[in-house]
């Protein structure tokens, strides 16, 4: 892609990708369901799972399934918040961008 | 390779991060593939390169993490989550950005870093400095020394000037009017000279000084670029 992904921007599409799943979804579906928007490579998203883990953004929990344990990570309140902020800052960013593409003036 | 040997190359790779750390990557990592299926290892391995580049990954995160970063430079400016209170700032969380090396925060990590690397190169390149520095002073020294040698000829050429001058209107009086003229000639073109450099010593103290001094700061400047506004 032409345009590079910040990290904010990553950490909001994650969010946005975990938040989706109630019951919470594991890193390799995460992966597949980011790359529908962005290209990121396998090793991408680990590092940036791990840190919204740490800040608090997701909380992480196995459950067996098949057999073996599987990692699953859910949203936490303080990663909604976050979320929506990012929504917010998204939308205010996007459409001045959007604005300035289509010749219109700015408010 | 396989994707065992892929992860006991990670477990080798990962020996010098925490416990914590490394069972929490080789446990996502082998999820990951498990969750994949066999169908998609081949894929997969392909995609993520290397063992090496993935621990690569991984640490290069741990170490923006362990840096204990309080600021951070954003869209809006420095901002520090400490003094932020519940500000609604967009980069709440710090973090690098994915691969591409080293984020703005961590500003006093930075600086200390940066000090360090300074003084490191200075002690590096000191003979080149120190020469200079060297050539410099000896420059000037030479400036100063041809100054107060000009200076001293004026004075030299004011008493011969002085002392012909004397002689000259003695032998006017007294001796040979021609031979006193003469002297007294040699005098006044003698006291031109000693003018002459007297003129040209004020012109050195008034304009060559300043413009000596404002050519070595320029240099200065060249050399070390944006000094004044790093202090």
């Amino acid at each position: 892609m032409v345009f590079n992904t910040g990290a904010a921007l990553l950490d909001a599409i994650v969010l946005a990708v975990v938040s989706k799943e109630r019951e919470g979804t594991y890193g390799y579906k995460i992966t597949q369901d980011v790359r529908q928007a962005i290209e990121v490579s396998e090793s991408t998203l680990y590092p940036v799972l791990r840190r919204l883990q740490k800040d608090g953004c997701l909380e992480v929990y196995d459950m067996e399934c098949g057999g073996r344990n599987r990692r699953y990570y859910k949203i936490t309140d303080s990663g909604s918040a976050q979320l929506d902020l990012y929504r917010t800052e998204w939308e205010t960013y996007s459409s001045k961008i959007t604005m300035l593409f289509s010749g219109g003036e700015l408010a | 390779m396989k994707k065992e040997d892929f992860m006991r190359r990670l477990e080798t790779l990962l020996a010098d991060i925490s416990e914590e750390e490394r069972q929490e990557a080789l446990a996502y990592y082998w999820s990951y593939f498990e969750d994949a299926g066999e169908e998609n290892e081949e894929r997969i391995l392909r995609e993520l390169e290397s063992p090496e580049k993935v621990a690569a990954t991984i640490k290069a995160d741990l170490k923006v993490d362990a840096r204990k970063e309080t600021g951070a430079f954003t869209e809006h400016g420095y901002e520090d989550e400490r003094f932020a209170g519940s500000s609604q700032s967009m980069e709440i969380k710090k973090k690098p950005s994915q691969s591409k090396g080293w984020s703005s925060s961590g500003a006093d990590e930075n600086r200390t870093l940066k000090i360090a690397l300074i003084v490191v190169i200075a002690a590096v390149t000191s003979p080149i400095w120190i020469s200079l520095l060297a050539g410099i002073v000896s420059f000037i020294a030479a400036a100063v020394g041809l100054a107060f040698g000009f200076i001293a000829a004026a004075v030299a050429l004011y008493i011969t000037g002085g002392v012909l001058f004397g002689v000259g209107i003695g032998q006017i009086a007294v001796g040979s009017i021609a031979v006193g003229f003469g002297l007294v000639g040699a005098a006044m073109f003698v006291w031109a000279v000693a003018i002459l450099i007297t003129v040209f010593c004020v012109w050195l103290c008034g304009k060559g000084i300043p413009w000596l001094c404002r050519g070595i700061e320029s240099l200065w400047k060249k050399v070390f670029p944006g000094k004044e506004k790093a202090i």
